[in-house]
C-alpha cells in the first residue's frame, strides 16, 4: 500500500481500451473538416458550392465542346461521394492540413478551387482518363500539375475498405486452460498475448497481472477456483481435492520372512498404481506391496502416493514403531546338556534360515580369546571352550559376535549379543 | 489480412500526410491512448473528442517528430496536454481548486466485492479510484504519476503553484490510499 504511485503505474501500464468501431471513422471526419460543429456547415456549404461549380463547369463544358457529356454526370454523382468517404484529397492537397483551423482557412480562400479537387482526382482515379483533357481545358484555376502524382496518394484508399472491423485493438489470444488444477499444485500460466495483459486471481483472491509474455505460478493451496480474465472474458480453473482416500494396511507386524524381519504395507480404496516411500533403509515393493526389513530401525514411516481419477495425487503416511530389535533372532541362552537339539547349541536362529556367508564368534571375555568359531549354520556352539577342551561353567554369560559376509540392503555387517550356559 | 505496417513506415507515412498511414497509427494507438484520455476524462464523448484533438496535434506535428525519443510517450504527453486543455476550457477553476472535498460520495461500493490484491491493481479499478478524484487532484497524480512530468511542469500548465501541485499529488494519493483502504476492508469483513 505504501508504494501508491508504483500501484497505480503499474495497473495502468499497458492498460488499454478496446477499439470502438466507427472512432476512427470519425476521426477522419474531422481531419477533413474543423471542429464538429461548424464542421457540418463548412461540409454543406463546401458541398453547395462544389455542385455549383461542377453544374457551372459542366454547363460551360457543355457550351463549349459538346463532345464528352456522359463526364459531367459522373461528376455530379462523385462529388457528395467523395466528401462523404473522407478521401484523402483536401489532406493530400494542403500541407498543413491537420489544424481544423488552418484547413476552414484554406477551404475558405480557395474554396473553388479545392472543392474542385477531389471531382478532378477521383475522375482518373474512378474513371477513364480521357477526362484530364476534359477537365483541363475547362478550368484553368485548377493546378492540375498538383494532381496528377494525387492517384499515388489516392490508392491506399481503395483496400481502405477491408479495414473495417477487421482487426480490434484489443485482440487477445484464445487460451488453453486446464479445467481443474489439484489442490497444492502449481499451475503456470503464461500470457501468450503481445499486447495484452491477462489478469489471473488466485484462489485466495490475489490478483496477478500477467504481461504479455510472461509466466506466473499459481499456487493452488486454497480449495475454489482460480479465476482468468482475458480482455472481457472471464474462465475459470476449479481448484480440486483428490476424490478419493488411500488407506495404508499392516499386514502383521515384524513378520520374520525367512530369518529376515518384514513388514508389509498394503493399500486400498484406490485402483491406481502407487508409488512407496520408507524411512526404512531395507526395502522392497513387491506386487504393489511395500516390504519394510527394520533390520536396526526403530520406527518405519511409509508413505503410499498415486492419483486419482482427476489425475490428482493422494497420499497416505503411516509410522509405527518397532519394539524389539533384530538381532538375528538368537537366543539369550542354552542348555548345553539338554537332549533337544534345538536349545543344546548356540546358533542366532535367523543364519539357520537365511542362506548368507557369515561368521560367529564366541569371545572370552577377560582376555578376548576366542572360545567358538563357526561359518556354517548346522554347526552351532556346544558350550565347549575351544581352547581347553573344556565345558564352560553354567550360568557363565558369553558375548558372541557375527559378521555377515553379504549383509542385505540396510543392514548391518556386524551382529553382537551374550548368550549365558545354563 | 492487411498487411501490418510497422511503427516506423506508418510514421514516416503520416510525416507525408498519408491518409492510410495516418489512419493505421490511429488504430494502432486508440487503445492507449483512449485509456490515457479516460484518466483524465471520465466521460467517453469527451475523452474521445479529446483523443481526436490529440491525433489532429500528432499529425499536425509529426514532422517535427525525431525517432530518438519513444514515440508512444510523445503522443501520450501530447494526448495529456490536449486533456489538460479540455479540463480547463470546461470548468475554469477546477484545476486551481485546491480544497478537500476529498472523494466524493461513493456509490458504486456496494455493487460488486472484488478481491483486490494490495500490490497489484486492476486497469479498471485503478480507474475507478482515480475517477473518485477531484478535478485538481486528478490532474496533478496523472501529470506527475503517470506522464512523468516535474512538479515545475505542472505547475506551468496548470497555472498553478509548484507547491500547490506537490500537495494536490500528496492528497490525490492519500484519498487514493483510502479509498482502496476502504475496499479492501469492506472485502475483509
Amino acid at each position: 500500500m505504501k508504494d501508491i504511485e508504483r500501484i497505480f503505474k503499474e495497473a495502468f501500464d499497458q492498460h488499454e481500451v478496446p477499439y470502438q468501431s466507427g472512432a476512427w471513422e470519425a476521426m477522419s471526419k474531422r481531419l477533413d473538416g474543423t471542429t464538429p460543429t461548424p464542421f457540418y456547415r463548412k461540409w454543406w456549404f463546401a458541398a453547395t458550392v462544389g455542385t455549383i461549380l461542377v453544374s457551372s463547369s459542366t454547363y460551360f463544358m457543355l457550351r463549349e465542346q459538346a463532345t464528352k457529356p456522359t463526364e459531367p454526370t459522373t461528376q455530379t454523382t462523385v462529388n457528395p461521394t467523395v466528401s462523404n468517404n473522407e478521401t484523402a484529397v483536401p489532406l493530400a492537397e494542403n500541407k498543413s492540413t491537420s489544424t481544423p483551423g488552418t484547413t476552414s482557412k484554406t477551404a475558405d480562400a480557395s474554396s473553388g478551387t479545392l472543392i474542385i479537387n477531389p471531382v478532378t482526382t477521383t475522375v482518373p482515379n474512378t474513371t477513364v482518363t480521357p477526362v484530364d483533357n476534359a477537365t483541363n481545358k475547362i478550368t484553368t484555376t485548377i493546378p492540375f500539375k498538383g494532381t496528377t502524382p494525387n492517384p499515388a496518394t489516392l490508392n491506399p484508399t481503395t483496400p481502405k475498405t477491408p479495414i473495417e472491423g477487421e482487426k480490434p485493438t484489443a485482440s487477445y489470444a484464445a487460451l488453453s486452460l486446464p479445467e481443474r488444477v489439484c489442490f497444492n499444485d502449481t499451475w503456470e500460466f503464461t500470457n501468450p498475448n503481445d499486447q495484452e495483459t491477462v489478469y489471473v486471481i488466485a484462489p485466495n483472491g490475489k490478483q496477478i497481472a500477467v504481461k504479455p509474455g510472461k509466466t506466473v505460478e499459481v499456487a493452488a493451496n486454497q480449495e475454489g477456483t482460480i479465476e482468468v480474465l482475458s480482455g472481457t472474458l472471464k474462465q475459470e480453473i476449479a481448484v480440486v481435492r483428490s476424490n478419493s482416500k488411500l488407506y495404508i494396511n499392516i499386514d502383521s507386524y515384524v513378520f520374520f520372512d525367512n530369518g529376515i524381519p518384514t513388514l508389509t504395507f498394503k493399500v486400498s480404496g484406490n485402483e491406481n498404481p502407487v508409488q512407496w516411500e520408507t524411512s526404512a533403509k531395507g526395502f522392497e515393493v513387491q506386487n504393489g506391496d511395500l516390504l519394510v526389513h527394520p533390520y536396526q530401525d526403530k520406527q518405519v514411516t511409509a508413505i503410499a502416493r498415486t492419483t486419482d481419477m482427476n489425475g490428482c495425487p493422494i497420499e497416505e503416511k503411516t509410522t509405527l514403531r518397532v519394539e524389539q530389535t533384530y538381532n538375528l533372532m538368537a537366543p539369550t541362552g542354552f542348555y548345553p546338556n539338554d537332549f533337544d537339539q534345538r536349545k543344546n547349541r548356540f546358533m542366532p536362529y535367523a543364519l539357520t534360515k537365511r542362506n548368507v556367508g557369515f561368521e560367529l564368534i564366541i569371545v572370552d571375555p577377560n582376555n578376548g580369546g576366542i572360545v567358538f568359531k563357526s561359518n556354517d549354520a548346522t554347526h552351532g556352539w556346544d558350550g565347549i571352550d575351544q581352547r581347553t577342551g573344556e565345558m564352560v561353567p553354567e550360568n557363565s554369560v558369553w558375548p558372541w559376535r557375527v559378521i555377515l559376509q553379504q549383509p542385505n540392503q540396510g543392514e548391518n555387517k556386524e551382529y553382537t549379543g551374550t548368550i549365558t550356559r545354563l | 489480412m492487411e498487411r501490418k505496417l510497422d511503427l516506423d513506415e506508418i510514421i514516416a507515412g503520416c510525416k507525408k500526410s498519408d491518409r492510410r498511414a495516418q489512419e493505421q497509427l490511429f488504430r494502432l494507438l486508440y487503445g492507449k491512448m483512449m485509456a490515457v484520455c479516460l484518466r483524465y476524462i471520465s466521460d467517453r464523448d469527451s475523452a474521445q473528442e479529446v483523443l481526436q484533438e490529440g491525433f489532429i496535434k500528432v499529425f499536425e506535428h509529426i514532422g517535427n517528430f525525431d525517432s530518438k525519443g519513444s514515440f508512444e510517450g510523445w503522443v501520450r504527453r501530447i494526448m495529456a496536454n490536449c486533456a489538460i486543455d479540455a479540463i480547463r476550457k470546461q470548468r475554469k477553476d477546477t484545476l486551481l481548486t485546491d480544497n478537500d472535498r476529498d472523494f466524493q460520495k461513493s456509490t458504486a461500493d456496494e455493487e460488486e466485492l472484488e478481491d483486490w490484491d494490495i500490490t497489484s491493481l486492476k486497469a479498471s479499478f485503478a480507474m475507478e479510484a482515480i475517477d473518485k478524484l477531484t478535478p485538481a487532484y486528478r490532474a496533478v497524480f496523472n501529470l506527475y504519476v503517470m506522464e512523468n512530468y516535474t512538479h515545475k511542469e505542472i505547475a506551468a500548465m496548470l497555472g498553478i503553484s509548484e507547491g500547490t501541485s506537490k500537495s494536490n499529488l500528496a492528497k490525490a494519493k492519500m484519498n487514493l490510499q483510502n479509498y482502496l483502504t476502504k475496499k479492501f476492508n469492506h472485502i475483509a469483513q
